[in-house]
């Protein structure tokens, strides 16, 4: 699994949180306690299987791996396996999505904006 | 296009300039972070548009030994020159296809038909209207944000979208989207002897130094908001009584007021509490993150991976704290004035 590459999509990690922007559609998450472990191990090049077999708590874990792939901040790729990680992933995994900027990138710029322009929007 | 082939368009761009200035010309220089920027206007109408946000940073000419950015800002009509464009080449936030490299930035500012456009390697920014009539009341009150933005790529300055307050010894960004509380925030500190304004929208931070700059001297507010901030009502400028928010010229109603550069210590994220009293709670770098890059980055076109970093850079080295605010402007102001202080005496 790899983490799609930084034009798109940026990180950082901190002690108790990960914050991942999607710099195409504006999107932004928080990835906390075992999906901020899970996100540790897709950036280091982890594989899925590799992943998901060091989760307690396999099939809470899986469908954040899915999660990822279907908000196109990690891919599969055929990367060998790296060693065998000793770490345990404790926990569920606890994410938010943020969508507030999102109108920003998306709004049609021609006929979606009102006479004081970008990123102004017409009144609904 | 190649860079070539921009740089030709660009050259033919800039000679429009010179023709549409003339005796006109107005050249401005002004303080931009700890450098200087020269700012040429084609006409003194324009000039007085887009330079009043800027008026507090104005530099004596004689006093510059480097410009590191220079702005070409003129209105007309260009023909017979025509742009290597047409309507369909612009996309989101206005950029134009093909006109955007590594080294050449460009867009087409939609509502008021701006064309904006920088050269990395030459440092030079152009902004073109077809009249400065059409100059909108928020480019008035943040002009060239878009230049600004670009021009930091190179540098470790960045253009935040946050407010600051502070004194000359310490100061906090105050960070969140429009609607969080922040303009009120920044601008109770008028109410108070010992704090000061460096910006309520915009900030320019050295984020290898942690000093905040003042960039723009005009603040807005909500006219809704003006009956809860009422001691900013006789501040507000007649000019704008059309325009979507109420604008302060700070610079001119009240100079004394305005932060020019601070270390910066803190970031601050305001929230809106219904509680009267405000209170100081401390966050953590990842929620002060959230607050600022996001914003930041959508707000202002392109080189957002570069602008991320320097988000990340400044959040690892501020203290963060939410504030919930309480009800009254005084007491909100004179909350984190005894907090600079207080948590100053720490600092020694």
């Amino acid at each position: 699994m790899g983490v799609t590459n930084s034009s798109k999509i940026v990180s950082e990690l901190f002690e108790d949180e990960a914050v991942v922007v999607n710099l195409v559609n504006g999107s932004y998450y928080s990835f906390r306690s075992a999906a901020l472990e899970i996100w540790k191990m897709a950036e280091a090049g982890y594989n899925r299987e590799q992943i998901i077999s060091a989760c307690e708590n396999q099939d809470a874990c899986k469908p954040f791996l899915d999660y990822l792939l279907t908000e196109a901040l990690a891919m599969i790729d055929d990367i060998p396996a790296l060693v065998p990680s000793e770490n345990k992933i404790q926990g569920i995994p606890e994410y938010s999505k943020y969508e507030d900027m999102k109108d920003l990138l998306l709004l049609d710029p021609i006929h979606e904006v009102d006479q004081s322009g970008w990123p102004n929007k017409l009144p609904e | 296009m190649t860079d070539d082939r921009i740089e030709l368009f660009l050259q033919e761009f800039k000679e429009c300039y010179y023709k549409a200035s003339g005796k006109e010309e107005q050249n401005i220089s002004i303080r931009l972070g700890s450098e200087h920027a020269k700012l040429h206007f084609s006409n003194q109408h324009i000039a007085e548009k887009m330079s009043r946000s800027l008026a507090h940073l104005k530099a004596p000419s004689e006093s510059v030994v480097l410009n590191t950015l220079s702005v070409f800002c003129f209105e007309g009509n260009l023909s017979p020159f025509s742009f290597p464009w047409t309507p369909a080449d612009f996309e989101v936030q206005g950029l134009i296809k093909g006109m955007n490299t590594d080294r050449f930035q460009t867009i087409y500012q939609h509502g008021s038909g701006a064309i904006i456009l920088f050269d990395q390697l030459r440092k030079e920014g152009f902004y073109y209207i077809d009249s400065a009539t059409n100059i909108p009341y928020w480019e008035v009150s943040f002009p060239f944000r878009t230049l600004f933005h670009w021009w930091t790529r190179d540098t470790p300055y960045q253009l935040l979208h946050a407010g600051g307050i502070g004194d000359i010894s310490s100061s906090m960004i105050i960070t969140g989207k429009s609607g969080s509380g922040k303009s009120s925030t920044c601008l109770s500190s008028l109410l108070h002897q010992q704090l000061f304004l460096a910006g309520d929208d915009y900030v320019l931070i050295d984020t290898q130094k942690g000093i905040l700059y003042s960039l723009y001297n005009c603040v807005k507010i909500e006219w809704g908001n003006l009956e809860r901030l009422n001691f900013l009502k006789k501040l507000t400028d007649t000019k704008f009584k059309d325009a979507d928010k109420a604008m302060i010229f700070v610079n001119e109603r009240c100079s004394e007021k305005i932060l020019t550069h601070s270390e910066l210590h803190y970031s601050f994220i305001p929230v809106i509490s219904r509680e009267g009293k405000t209170k100081v709670i401390e966050s953590n770098p990842a929620e002060a993150l959230k607050s600022i890059a996001p914003t930041t980055l959508f707000q202002l076109p392109l080189i957002r991976t570069e602008a991320f970093g320097k988000c990340v850079a400044l959040v690892k080295r501020l203290r963060t704290y939410q504030v919930m605010l309480g009800t009254d402007p005084g007491e909100i102001a004179e909350t984190l004035y005894v907090f600079l202080n207080k948590d100053g005496l720490n600092r020694v």
